[in-house]
Order: structure tokens, then C-alpha cells, then sequence
């Protein structure tokens, strides 16, 4: 399976072990990802908050970018996966949109390929199935609650994901790697996200309300598949000492990647996953 | 128009109040449902408000009567198609062909008689839709217990095709191989009536339903709260089976939502939520509930006080906010919510059960059946329908019937069900009678001895799996009078009843005992017997030993102990049975209609339409009513368009003669023979006779003298704003318009809401805003009562711009005049602080007052609510009947409403009115009482026990008389004459204590 990649500016960053991570597993699963070359931010965050159009115009860029190939992109992070998604949407449906990109970014749009998430590539594109073949250190003991946070799945008319409110798919993925699925309310309520720079007091309340409630839901971890998550879950804390994972990660350690390529993922996190790992047998 | 058969599509309230008037009025009519069974949504309900009983029985137009279902059953002219759909309408109106499929049942009807052995054997298990998924049933099933026809089904999603049933089944009625069939019906007119389907709870995935366990929509909850339900109306959590202390109700669930394109009000749920806190508090007084609302909608006849009432009970609380989630603690499955209070605040309580009250959604089959019956659908999925002619569709001769034109509660249902009766029969004209047949003579017994012939029924297994019917026979061999006895099976199929006929001629028996089921099935049908045997159906009595004994007890010989003494009781009873002669009284085929508004000139219409003869009386020099001062509606309908016409065709319709300037001053006699005294402002009175009446005498705008009015003339009300904005335009000048909601509404003096006052409200904003976009309108509510599609006008208003201020009564807004202007000073709840507006123009909406009914009331003798409105037999079940028979009520003599609404409900007491016309003559009950004058001593106990107005003292002749075309045969005058002077036919005196003698044996 190949794909274009498009990790974002997270992946290289404060979210290095995603990216990296994120890699890994998908060489396990030999999804061959070719990653955009000259790629640049997606617009979120900053950009779209100051001007939409802008923001527009950096991830029409990144669909430009990807689109010769004529292949499916592949996103990891929700922020770039909702901006790229969201710019394709309008270019393919929207005619003055498409011009006006067309002569700013000077490219002709052509449609070929899909924005996809890597949830969405796992699932429908690799099979849990194979998931489950190629683990090779089944997740035993790993009771993880699954966080989607707010902006992978909406707006749901866009994304089209399996349900809104109640998203589904991270659950398979760490179930056909052996984890034991804690149910809880809360996979799509907001852990404060970017108000982290501006209003951290209320990002410290929501991302601690969903610590105590993963742990109130009998979680001896949480799993994530967004940076920005991963931050406010991970720095936020009281006392909790919930370890907050990352999907790849798991989906590394599953696999079989080295176990010092692990740690050095790992070893990023503020609340220090490895003890539990260990006491479980998996590192 | 050549066809005059009927295709009613539903089986709900609507489409079995429609079919029963039709079939009333002699049309045949085929009741289509998609389900396996009639009865649409009403059986899902345990009581209704505001009364808090079910009385669905009583919505029929002839009274006493059972159930509808089984009146529907039961009624010849009734031909029920269960489990079918249209699936094309060709043809045109007066000659439809309609291609029916038919879903296969995989089990015969007409064999299964429900023993139930194929459900024990079935080993599949899915969840029973009917409670709400809250238990679970077998792949084969029977549907709810009230369903018609009643017979078992297979769910063959669920069903793996083992065969075990058909082995099981010892009539042979199933059949795994059924194909679906597909059949033409040849009829005249169409009317859809498809209900509406309860929204589905998972589009709000944020409310956790399918979820949490104790998350329930309201349809569950009602089904647990009713002792007919899963739980016999005990309040248990699901997921472990606890009372649950508190409750939350979060209202507008699928309604009022323009994200998922429900954007209108679903107008029942505000209420029946009112109703389910009733129920909650009578099985767990300590239960606190909080109810999440928006606006509070109680806009029917009498909803504003039980809302009050309810609001005042203790522990509940109203909050005014939306909830945005709802969360499940893991390790109890306790749930919690997340909202801003009034205050601005985030909040968060917890609760052991959430309860959505789900809305009115359009029907699952909306999108086919209009595209089989080839109608247009409004954006919402239901009925496309004009402003004035709520029931008439796109394609002329199918018509829409109940909610399919709009959300509505169970009242205006049973009003545009008869409404779309009215449109069938206007179009079709009523079908030609008949011939009575003639009465077979009957022979005369009273002079012979009581020979009494006694058939014990097995009913299949039915009785005598339990009952030994072998003993009974014996037994009833034995009891005194009894010449002949006979076990039969199945005495009610046609060929049982060929050979019971038979045998009482063979035997010359002169009293007949069936022992069976219960007296309310098959009653027609052994009436039928009885005169094919010449004798008098009174001379037939029946023994209930399924119901009362076979099914009622099992095992150690008790059930055969309880059916002989019913066989002994009704044997004793039929003894001392006489023949009871029919009584009939011919009718006067002509209806009085009081009042010329757009009720009373739309009903007259449609009963001239018809082919009666109306007289319609308007007290007015001016026919027209409220609606000379309306002059355009929230939908773009032309009131004054309307009234030109309605006045044009009631002036030249050939069978309407016009009373103008006339009062009813004299009224008597009894339904089919009533007699009115009309008195003109000049000249003589005059007296007529009517067969039935309507009253439609309207009501008048509120008056006030609050804000100012009559004292600045800034201050106008809606009416004059709406003359002003349709004829002249507002002056330029005028920049800020600010109105008040509620003036002469809910408040001390006027405690009822006036229905349309918002909606009027929001219909001027929006043509201020369309003539001048630039004025700043403002409208300070207590409550924003758009419901049904007119909703969707009030989220217009806001999107141009129009500021909606909410006050409450203790707070009512001060105005005052300053300078050139008003300033008016609100306090405003969300900002919990006064908000001062400077107003060039007020606009009051003033609501709506029952005109001066009193004179009106007392002539007819018709009660008056507490308000003043006429007080109609039922609010719910009956909303255009009166307790006296052959008298309606329609329009705003009723309560306030809509334009639309009172024609359906014209259009509904015309037609009612029109089915007791046709039918030329009144018959008696055979259960009537009678007086013996000798012993009767004018003490009047029965007058005051009647509840009919049956009976009356006659001071000539010293006697309390007997109105007999009033009497209903429920025999408690019976009960009360202290001189046993009141006799009831086939309730005697003697006979009742020769039967309770029996029963304690």
C-alpha cells in the first residue's frame, strides 16, 4: 500500500515520538508513505484563527503538493487532517474556491486522491486483521480508555466518521493489538487544546477532568492520536500519573520494533509510561 | 364521482378516526398499515393529559364503544389491510387504482388463534420494538396485545428458519415460504395518514442513548411507567434494576435542531413531559426531577395550568437551558450533565436516569408514500399543504390526515382526521344507503316457558385446554329451564353459526346461553343469529368462560368450578329475559350552524357541500368574525382573500339560508329533533327543527388597559400593527418598534395561553423587516410558543435581526412616555439585569377572550370552562363533542387557535354532524331503561345520577321521564331509584338478584 505522507509540523516537533512513531508502525505494515516534499503548515491554530484565507491557502498548498502522485494522503495529526481535508472539500466542490486557489498557489487541481486518516487507512485500507497478524506482543494487560479529542471526527458531515459521538475506530486498532477497551463518555470532549498559550487554567481543568474520568472508567492508561492532546493530557496533571499514550506507539511496541527505539518515544513523555509497560511485561 | 370506496393509509388515531366516520356515513373503507397491526402510536401511551387517562375508546362517533381498534374490526364497512403499503397510485380522483403490496406475515390470520406454543419453541431472541427495546421477544411474535388483527408474526431478521414453530403449531397457520402478494384496490378518494415516527435518539449521539444504560428516550419511559409495561409501572434503572431518585428530562430532542434539519417544534413534547413527571411523582412521590427546557410550550385548552400545577409539584424543577452532553459515571452507570444555568454558570449535576423527550419526526415511509401517491412533501418530510386547506394535498383526491401535515398533539389530530372525512366525502358525495333489510319477524315468547339452549364453546384449546367443557355441559343440563346443551367449537366462524341457528329452530329453544369469549367480540354477529332464528337478540345471553375462567385460573379443577358458575349466572339470567323492541325516531336532516367566522362559514360550506340544508346564524349585521380584521398569516396565506371567498360561496350556496343579525333564543328537544328558536334583531321569531348542531360562535380579542393603551397612541395592539403594516405601511419615521407578549394572557386575569399571540408576533416582525430593514425590532416574551412548522418563522425572525428579550410575570416591563417616544425598562434574565429600550411605537399582544357565551350556553344548555370557552365532552378523545349528542364545537368558541386549525376543526364538526344526518333516523339503546310510573315518586335521585341528561322530571305527568334517544343503558339511574320505579332492560330487578343468588350458589 503506498500513500503520500504528511506528517506536520507537530510530528517534527513537540510531537516527535508521533511522528516517529507513527513511521514505525506503518512499516510493519508495509504502508509504504511518501512523504511531501516542501511540505508546510497546515494553517491551524494560528493561522486560521488570525485569517481564514490564509489558512486556506496553506493546506490548498499542501493538497497541490500531494495530488501528482494521484495517490490516497495519509494524515496522522487531527489539526492537519481536519485543515487539508476541509481545503479538498471546498476545491473539489466549491468552482470559485478552486480558482482563486488555483491562481494564487499557481497549480491545477485535479481531484486524484483522497485526504485520509491513518485510523481511517488502518481500518478500511490494512484490515484489522492484519493488525492482529503482525502483532507480535499482544497488548495483555494494557487497559487503555481511547481519546479521539475534538477535531478528528467533526464536523461529521465532512469527516464522514463511523459515529460522531461515539467513534469506533481506535478502539479496533488497540483491541486487534491485545488491549483491553475501558468504555467511557468522554472520546470527543475538548482537553482545552491551543488555549494552553492563553487560557491555561482552563485547559488544566479539562484535561484534568478527563485524567480523573479515565481513571474513575478503570484506565491504567490513556491512548491519543493528537499532539495537542497529547501535551495539555501529559503536562497537565495533578497527581494522577496516568501514562498518556500515543496510538503509534503502542502500535510500535505491538509490532515489534526494537525496544530502545520505544524507549526513545517513551522517554519524551512527562508522565513516564515505561513502569507500567514494564510491571505488564511489554518492555 | 363513480368510486366511493376509501384508501385510508394508517392505522393510528388519525386514519381510524377518519375510517370510522366514513364508514359511519356508509363508504367502505380499506385501513392500510404498514405495521402487522392497526393502532398506530396511541397503545404505546399509558394516559394522556391533561386529564392523565388513556380514553382513546371514547373518540369514536358513536358512544358507548370499545376500543378503536376493535371497533374497526368489528364495523362491516371497515376492511383492514395490515402489513401493506402502497407502492403506486394511478388513476385520478373519483377513480384511483392503488397497487397494495403485501408483506409477508409467514403466519395465516385467519388460523392462528395465538396459543403461543410456536413463541416457547422459537430459540431466537430480539428486542420487543414495542417496549422500547427495553425487553426481549422471541423471533416469532405477537404483536401488543391491543393490536388488530391479533395474531402472531415473524421477525425474519432474527429468525433462522429452524422450523420449530411450524412443527409447534397445531393449526398449521405458519408458514416459512410466505411470499409478499401484491393487489389493485379500485377506489375514489385517498387518505394518508401515516403518523409520525418517534426521532431516533442516536442522531444525538451527545445524549449517550444505546450508550448508557440509564439514558431512555420517552417512548421507554412511558412504556415503564405504564402498568400495562415491562416493568407494570414500576421506575427501574436498566442497568441494574434500582429506583432511581433523580431524573432529568431534557426536552427538544430532535426538535427545534436546524443542525439535523428537524427545525420545528414537535408541539407534544413540552406536555406530555408534564405528564410523565405526573406519572413518575405517583409511583415515586420522592423522585426529584429536573427538566431541562428552552421554552416552556403549553399552548392548548387547559395545558397552562397543568403546567403550573406540575411545576409547583415538589422536587421538580424547570431549568431554562440546554443541555450539551451527558455522561456516564463507569462504575455505577450514574449519569451526569454539563450546562450554563440561568446565571451563566457552568453547572453539573448528576442523575440515576436520563430521560430524551424525543420528538415528532416525519413518518419512517414519508419519502415512499408520497412518492407513491404521487404528492408533493414540504422540507421537512411531511404533507405539503396550503394555508387554508390543511388537508388537501398536491394531487386532488389524496388527502393528509393527522400529523402528516404538521407535528400536532392527540386533539387536532382527531379534528383533521375528521376534517380529511369532510374533504373525502365533499369530493365523493356520500354514498347512496342501503336498503335497511327487512326485519325478520320475531317470533313472540313472552308467553311461552323459558327453553333454554346452553353452547359451551372449546374456543380451540382456548377453553378446553383448561376448562372441562364436557362437565359444563352436564352441569348446565341440570340448571332450571335449560332444554338443550351442546359443546361447539368455534361458534363465532360462519359455519358455527349456520349450525347454532339450526339447532335452536330444531330444538324451538326461546333463550340462548353462549358460553365463550367475552361479550365484546362476535356481538353482531350472534345478534345476526338470533334473528335469523326469530327471536329478538335481547332473548341471548353470554357466559364469559375464556377470559373469566379458562385464562383467569389453571390446574385443580378451578376454572371448570369458576365457568359453571358463569354458566349457571348467565342461564339464570337469560331466564328472565324479554324481547326488547327497537326504538327509532325519525331525524331531521338539517343542520344549524351558530356563528359566521371562518369556523361557522366553513363548516356550513362543507355540510352544503355535502347536499344538507344549513341554517347559519351570525348575530353580526357582517359575516366574518375575527377574520375581517386578520389580513395575512405566518405562511403567506390571504385571510382577507379568504374571507371574500368563504363569504361569496356561503351567500350563493344553494343549500345555506343565511340568519344575519340573529340570536338563538329558544332550544329543545333531543339529537335528531332538536328544535331551535331563531330571533332576528327585527321582526318575529321563528322555529325550525335541526337534526344537529354546530356551535361556532367565536371569541374576541382581549382587552387591556396596560402599557399606556388608549392613553398615547404609540401604543397599538398586534391586529391594529398587522391593518397598519398590510394597508398604509408604517411611517418612515418610525425607527424603534418594541412589542410585548402575553397582554391578556397567563397572567391573573386571563390563566390561559392564547396560542397564536407569538406566531402573530413573529409574522409582523418579519413583514417590519421585509418593508424596512433597517427598523429595530424588539419583542419581549415569556415564552416563545412557534410550535409546528412555525417554528421555522421564528429562526427567521432572529436571522434578520429581529432582538428576542424574556421577562418574567413578576417582572413585567414598565413603560413610560418620555419626550416624543416610550421608554420601556425590562429586566432581563440572562444578563440578570434591566435593559432600557426607547421605543417610537409599542405593539401589545393582546390575546385572545371568550366572547360573552353565557345567554348562548344557557339556551343550549352547554357547560362553560372555567374561562369562559365552551367546555367540550373530552379535551382529549372528544375535542368537537359535547356531552349532549348531535351537538359540535369548532373554532374559537372552542379555545384560541390558528386560522388553519379552526378550519380543520369546522371541516371535523361538519362531517360528524353530517354522518349523524345521514343516517335519517335515531335508534334507541336496547339497554334503555324504562319507568314505572306507579312507583316512581318524583324524588329525582335518577336526574342527578344521569350523566347523559337522559333523565327529566315531568311534573304533568308525575313521573322522572326517560329521554330515550339521550339514554346510553348505563343503567345507574337503575342503581340510585330508592322504588326500583327504573327498570333496565336485561338488567331487571328481579333478574340481577336471581343472577347474584346464582353466583353465590
Amino acid at each position: 500500500m503506498r500513500y503520500t505522507y504528511y506528517p506536520g509540523c507537530t510530528a517534527e516537533s513537540t510531537a516527535y515520538e508521533f511522528g516517529r512513531s507513527t513511521e514505525a508502525a506503518c512499516e510493519a505494515l508495509d504502508i509504504e508513505l511518501i512523504e511531501l516534499d516542501d511540505w508546510n503548515c497546515c494553517g491551524a491554530t494560528s493561522a486560521h484563527s488570525m485569517s481564514l484565507q490564509l489558512n486556506y491557502e496553506l493546506s490548498a498548498r499542501t493538497v497541490g503538493l500531494g495530488q501528482e502522485s494521484r495517490l490516497d494522503m495519509a494524515v496522522a495529526c487531527p489539526g492537519c487532517y481536519q485543515r487539508v481535508l476541509n481545503s479538498d472539500h471546498r476545491l473539489r466542490t466549491d468552482e470559485e474556491f478552486r480558482r482563486e486557489m488555483e491562481k494564487v498557489l499557481d497549480f491545477q487541481y485535479n481531484g486524484q486522491g483522497k485526504i485520509r486518516h491513518l485510523l481511517d487507512i488502518l481500518t478500511n485500507d490494512i484490515s484489522l486483521d492484519t493488525v492482529r497478524e503482525k502483532t507480535i506482543k499482544p497488548l495483555k494487560g494494557l487497559k487503555p480508555v481511547v481519546y479521539y479529542g475534538c477535531v478528528l471526527v467533526r464536523p461529521p458531515a465532512l469527516t464522514g466518521w463511523d459515529d460522531p459521538e461515539h467513534p469506533v475506530l481506535m478502539d479496533g486498532v488497540l483491541k486487534a493489538l491485545g488491549a483491553e477497551i475501558m468504555p467511557w463518555s468522554h472520546k470527543v470532549d475538548c482537553c482545552g487544546a491551543s488555549l494552553a498559550l492563553n487560557r491555561s487554567d482552563i485547559v488544566k481543568t479539562l484535561s484534568n477532568q478527563l485524567v480523573d474520568d479515565a481513571l474513575e472508567a478503570g484506565g491504567n492508561c490513556l491512548v491519543t492520536i493528537c499532539g495537542m492532546c497529547h501535551i495539555n493530557l501529559d503536562t497537565r496533571q495533578k497527581k494522577q500519573n496516568l501514562p498518556i499514550f500515543y496510538l503509534t506507539e503502542l502500535m510500535g511496541l505491538a509490532f515489534g520494533s526494537p525496544v530502545k527505539e520505544v524507549e526513545k518515544w517513551m522517554k519524551k513523555h512527562v508522565i513516564d509510561g515505561r513502569p507500567l509497560l514494564r510491571s505488564l511485561g511489554l518492555l | 364521482m363513480d368510486n366511493k370506496d376509501v384508501l385510508v393509509i394508517g392505522g393510528g388515531i388519525s386514519g381510524m378516526g377518519t375510517a370510522h366516520l366514513l364508514a359511519q356515513m356508509g363508504y367502505q373503507v380499506h385501513l392500510l398499515d404498514s405495521a402487522p397491526g392497526i393502532g398506530g402510536s396511541f397503545h404505546l401511551l399509558d394516559r394522556t393529559f391533561p386529564t392523565n387517562y388513556c380514553g382513546i375508546c371514547i373518540m369514536l362517533p358513536q358512544q358507548p364503544s370499545y376500543c378503536p381498534t376493535l371497533e374497526a374490526e368489528m364495523n362491516p364497512n371497515i376492511h383492514i389491510v395490515p402489513y401493506a403499503e402502497l407502492e403506486a397510485l394511478k388513476g385520478q380522483a373519483g377513480a384511483f387504482t392503488a397497487q397494495v403490496l403485501h408483506k409477508p406475515r409467514y403466519v395465516n390470520v385467519s388460523k392462528c388463534d395465538n396459543c403461543g406454543l410456536c413463541a416457547e419453541v422459537c430459540p431466537e431472541f430480539s428486542t420487543h420494538q414495542y417496549e422500547g427495546d427495553l425487553v426481549s421477544q422471541k423471533a416469532i411474535y405477537c404483536p401488543p396485545a391491543r393490536s388488530v388483527p391479533n395474531a402472531y408474526i415473524i421477525d425474519m431478521k432474527t429468525c433462522t428458519r429452524c422450523g420449530k414453530c411450524v412443527e409447534a403449531c397445531p393449526q398449521g397457520a405458519i408458514d416459512l415460504d410466505m411470499q409478499p402478494t401484491r393487489s389493485e384496490l379500485p377506489v375514489g378518494a385517498v387518505v394518508l395518514s401515516p403518523g409520525f415516527e418517534p426521532f431516533d435518539a442516536r442522531r444525538k449521539g451527545e445524549f449517550g442513548w444505546g450508550y448508557y444504560p440509564n439514558v431512555l428516550t420517552s417512548i421507554q419511559f412511558e412504556r415503564m411507567a405504564s402498568l400495562a409495561g415491562s416493568t407494570q409501572a414500576r421506575l427501574r434503572r436498566p442497568s441494574d434494576g434500582r429506583p432511581p431518585g433523580k431524573i432529568a428530562f431534557i426536552h427538544c430532542v430532535g426538535s427545534r435542531d436546524k443542525v439535523l434539519g428537524n427545525d420545528y417544534c414537535s408541539s407534544a413534547c413540552c406536555m406530555y413531559t408534564a405528564k410523565q413527571i405526573t406519572m413518575a411523582k405517583e409511583i415515586q412521590p420522592d423522585a426529584e426531577i429536573t427538566v431541562f427546557t428552552m421554552d416552556v410550550r403549553a399552548f392548548g385548552k387547559g395545558f397552562e395550568r397543568y403546567m403550573d400545577n406540575v411545576m409547583a409539584f415538589p422536587g421538580v424543577t424547570y431549568r431554562r437551558s440546554m443541555v450539551s452532553s451527558v455522561y456516564q459515571y463507569e462504575q455505577t452507570k450514574d449519569l451526569y450533565v454539563k450546562y450554563v444555568n440561568e446565571q451563566g454558570e457552568f453547572e453539573q449535576k448528576d442523575f440515576d436516569m436520563v430521560v430524551l423527550a424525543v420528538g415528532l419526526d416525519h413518518p419512517a415511509e414519508a419519502e415512499k408514500l408520497g412518492a407513491a401517491s404521487g404528492i408533493a412533501l414540504n422540507q421537512w418530510a411531511f404533507a405539503q399543504t396550503a394555508p387554508f386547506t390543511p388537508q388537501e394535498t398536491s394531487r386532488r383526491g389524496v388527502f393528509a390526515g393527522g400529523a402528516f401535515h404538521e407535528p400536532m398533539d392527540i386533539p387536532e389530530t382527531t379534528a383533521a382526521s375528521a376534517a380529511a372525512a369532510a374533504e373525502v366525502a365533499r369530493l365523493l358525495g356520500l354514498p347512496q344507503r342501503k336498503p335497511a333489510p327487512a326485519p325478520a319477524t320475531e317470533r313472540d315468547v313472552s308467553d311461552e316457558q323459558p327453553k333454554l339452549g346452553v353452547f359451551v364453546c372449546g374456543c380451540g384449546t382456548q377453553i378446553a385446554g383448561a376448562v372441562d367443557v364436557e362437565a359444563i355441559k352436564t352441569y348446565a343440563q341440570s340448571l332450571s329451564g335449560v332444554a338443550y346443551a351442546e359443546i361447539v367449537d368455534d361458534a363465532c366462524k360462519p359455519e358455527g353459526l349456520l349450525a347454532l341457528g339450526k339447532t335452536i329452530e330444531r330444538e324451538g329453544l326461546n333463550r340462548v346461553v353462549i358460553a365463550g369469549c367475552t361479550h365484546r367480540l362476535y356481538e353482531n354477529e350472534f345478534a345476526g343469529l338470533m334473528r335469523a332464528a326469530g327471536l329478538n337478540p335481547a332473548l341471548l345471553e353470554r357466559a364469559n368462560i375464556r377470559e373469566g375462567a379458562a385464562w383467569a385460573f389453571s390446574g385443580n379443577g378451578t376454572a371448570t368450578g369458576v365457568a359453571k358458575s358463569l354458566v349457571e349466572m348467565a342461564a339464570t339470567k337469560a331466564y328472565y329475559h324479554q324481547a326488547v323492541e327497537s326504538e327509532k325516531h325519525q331525524l331531521q336532516a338539517r343542520a344549524l350552524v351558530i356563528g359566521g367566522g371562518a369556523s361557522g362559514m366553513s363548516a356550513a360550506l362543507t355540510l352544503n357541500d355535502m347536499g344538507f340544508a344549513v341554517d347559519l346564524v351570525e348575530q353580526n349585521s357582517e359575516l366574518g368574525g375575527n377574520l375581517r380584521t386578520s389580513y395575512y398569516t405566518i405562511d403567506g396565506g390571504n385571510s382577507q382573500t379568504l374571507l371574500a371567498e368563504l363569504t361569496e360561496k356561503v351567500t350563493t350556496a344553494e343549500n345555506i339560508n343565511l340568519y344575519i343579525q340573529t340570536q338563538v333564543t329558544g332550544f329543545s328537544g333531543a339529537v335528531g329533533r332538536y328544535l331551535a328558536q331563531l330571533t332576528p334583531a327585527e321582526g318575529e321569531p321563528l322555529n325550525k327543527g335541526y337534526g344537529a348542531v354546530i356551535v361556532a360562535a367565536g371569541a374576541q380579542p382581549a382587552t387591556t388597559s396596560e402599557y399606556l393603551y388608549g392613553q398615547n397612541d404609540r401604543v397599538i395592539t398586534q391586529k391594529e400593527l398587522e391593518k397598519k403594516l398590510a394597508t398604509e405601511g408604517i411611517e418612515p419615521s418610525v425607527k424603534n418598534i418594541v412589542m410585548i407578549q402575553c397582554v391578556g394572557s397567563r397572567d391573573e386575569t386571563h390563566p390561559w395561553c392564547s396560542r397564536v399571540c407569538c406566531s402573530h408576533a413573529i409574522k409582523n416582525a418579519l413583514k417590519l423587516k421585509e418593508q424596512s430593514p433597517q427598523t429595530n425590532v424588539y419583542v419581549l416574551y415569556r415564552e416563545m410558543r412557534t410550535y409546528g412548522f412555525m417554528e421555522a418563522a421564528y429562526q427567521q425572525a432572529r436571522d434578520a435581526g429581529v432582538i428576542f428579550l424574556r421577562y418574567d410575570l413578576p417582572q413585567k416591563p414598565q413603560v413610560t412616555e418620555i419626550g416624543e417616544g416610550l421608554r420601556i425598562v425590562t429586566t432581563e434574565p440572562i444578563i440578570g439585569g434591566q435593559v432600557a429600550l426607547q421605543a417610537d411605537l409599542l405593539v401589545l399582544s393582546t390575546g385572545i377572550e371568550p366572547g360573552e357565551n353565557g345567554p348562548l350556553a344557557e339556551t343550549l344548555n352547554l357547560p362553560l370552562d372555567e374561562d369562559g370557552f365552551f367546555q367540550e365532552d373530552h379535551p382529549k378523545m372528544r375535542p368537537l363533542d359535547f356531552t349532549r349528542p348531535g351537538i359540535f364545537v369548532a373554532g374559537l368558541a372552542h379555545s384560541p387557535r390558528h386560522i388553519y386549525e379552526s378550519i380543520a376543526q369546522a371541516n371535523g364538526a361538519a362531517v360528524r354532524a353530517a354522518a349523524l344526518l345521514s343516517k335519517q333516523e335515531t335508534t334507541a339503546k336496547t339497554t334503555r331503561v324504562t319507568v314505572n310510573p306507579r312507583l316512581c315518586s318524583l324524588c329525582g335521585l335518577c336526574v342527578e345520577a344521569c350523566p347523559y341528561s337522559a333523565r327529566v322530571l315531568d311534573y304533568e305527568e308525575r313521573v322522572a321521564q326517560v329521554l330515550t334517544d339521550l339514554c346510553q343503558g348505563c343503567g345507574v339511574c337503575a342503581m340510585v331509584c330508592p322504588n326500583k320505579a327504573t327498570q333496565q332492560h336485561s338488567f331487571s330487578h328481579k333478574q340481577m338478584l336471581a343472577t347474584i343468588d346464582a353466583a353465590l350458589g
